[in-house]
């Protein structure tokens, strides 16, 4: 029962709503705005340039839908796992572009929103990534749509 | 695990499917698969010979005040499309009866040097807002290419054969080509790109001014 603080199931609720709304938050902008999103992504120079539009097409609206999942609680394990695995991405690619000394907006939550790559925006990443892991590993089922399923 | 990827799988089907369809009605809609655009350099010779450019000289100092670029008979210039339409490539496809046909032409450093220094033509920064505070070209106005419907008023009373140079961060940047484009449908005969760009004028170490040009706020 070590885990028993962190898989209290309203912590994991907290969790959930925080990630939920921090994702549907930062997808709204990039759908509205698709061709500066698609600018942010080109400027890190990771995704091969003609895959930069689907990517920049496709990522807001997977944003979007695992945010709504998550805080209406659907389907929450895959959806705290693509968040998880979206949000280890974006880590990589700032650490990549940091590392580069590219001077770039992150393109986190759109151009409205625009902020320069740093440390800090790693560390906000991690702190999302351990939330979301949180959700995947200790999600208690509690205020969920759908029937915990055991996991195979 | 099976379930989490069946089920990850299918959210991402769901959201790429969406993401076709917003897309597809979307005024801001993207080619699904990017391509580089081809572009012609221009020579010297064309370029600075004396009877082939038939350019206006607008001096570079008369770029500060929106106003003086209006040309010296108070030329009237009328709107060839809605500022939205020119955002979308069909329409400047339409308008120019061109496929694939830059509307502008390439040029290096020494050639954008040369023609400073002749203070030909006008010097638009194709970069956002904050790229061009952080800093740019001297005498440059910055006109950022996914906002350049915006600048529409101030860039219609421009004649249409000023000389127009164009620069964005480097030749993999596609806001500059994307200005040029703009440019090109509004009617624009005489744009030229300098690729290298920013990122060419700072590695040649050339003068960077951070005073901003025209009516930034």
């Amino acid at each position: 029962m070590k885990y028993s603080i962190l898989a209290n199931p309203y912590l994991v609720l907290v969790s959930r709503c925080i990630l939920g709304c921090v994702f549907v938050f930062a997808a709204i902008d990039k759908i509205v705005a698709p061709d500066a999103f698609a600018e942010s992504v080109f400027a890190y120079g990771i995704v091969p340039y003609p895959m930069i539009n689907l990517f920049a097409l496709i990522i807001p609206w997977l944003e979007l839908i695992c945010g709504i999942f998550l805080v209406a609680g659907v389907c929450l394990r895959s959806s705290s796992f693509l968040i998880s695995v979206l949000l280890l991405f974006f880590i990589v690619a700032i650490v990549i572009a940091l590392s580069q000394n590219l001077n770039i907006d992150c393109g986190c939550f759109g151009k409205d929103h625009s902020t320069p790559i740093s440390w800090m925006k790693v560390l906000e990443d991690i702190c999302l990534l351990l939330l979301g892991v949180h959700i995947l590993f200790l999600d208690a089922g509690f205020l969920k749509i759908e029937k915990r399923r055991e996991s195979a | 695990m099976k379930t989490i990827i069946r089920e990850s799988l299918m959210i991402v089907i769901i959201a790429a499917g969406l993401a076709f369809i917003y897309n597809a009605v979307s005024p801001k809609s993207l080619p699904l698969i990017r391509t580089k655009i081809k572009s012609e350099t221009v020579s010297d010779s064309a370029l600075f010979s004396e009877s082939s450019p038939k350019t206006t000289t607008v001096d570079s100092s008369s770029t500060v005040v929106r106003n003086d670029t209006v040309g010296p008979n108070n030329v009237k210039v009328i709107a060839p499309l809605h500022d939205r339409a020119l955002a979308r490539k069909d329409s400047i496809e339409k308008a120019t009866g061109k496929k694939d046909e830059p509307v502008y032409k390439i040029i290096t450093l020494d050639q954008l040097k040369r023609l400073m220094d002749q203070k030909r033509g006008i010097l638009f920064d194709a970069r956002n807002d904050d790229e061009y505070r952080k800093g740019h070209i001297k005498g440059a106005r910055n006109i950022p290419a996914l906002d350049a419907g915006k600048h529409f008023a101030e860039l219609a009373v421009i004649p249409r054969d000023t000389l127009v140079l164009i620069y964005c961060s480097n030749s993999e940047c596609p806001l500059g080509r994307s200005l040029a484009e703009f440019l090109g449908v509004m009617e624009f005969k005489n744009l030229l790109l300098y690729d290298d760009g920013w990122d060419g004028w700072q590695k040649a170490g050339m003068p960077i001014d951070t005073t901003v040009v025209g009516d930034q706020q």
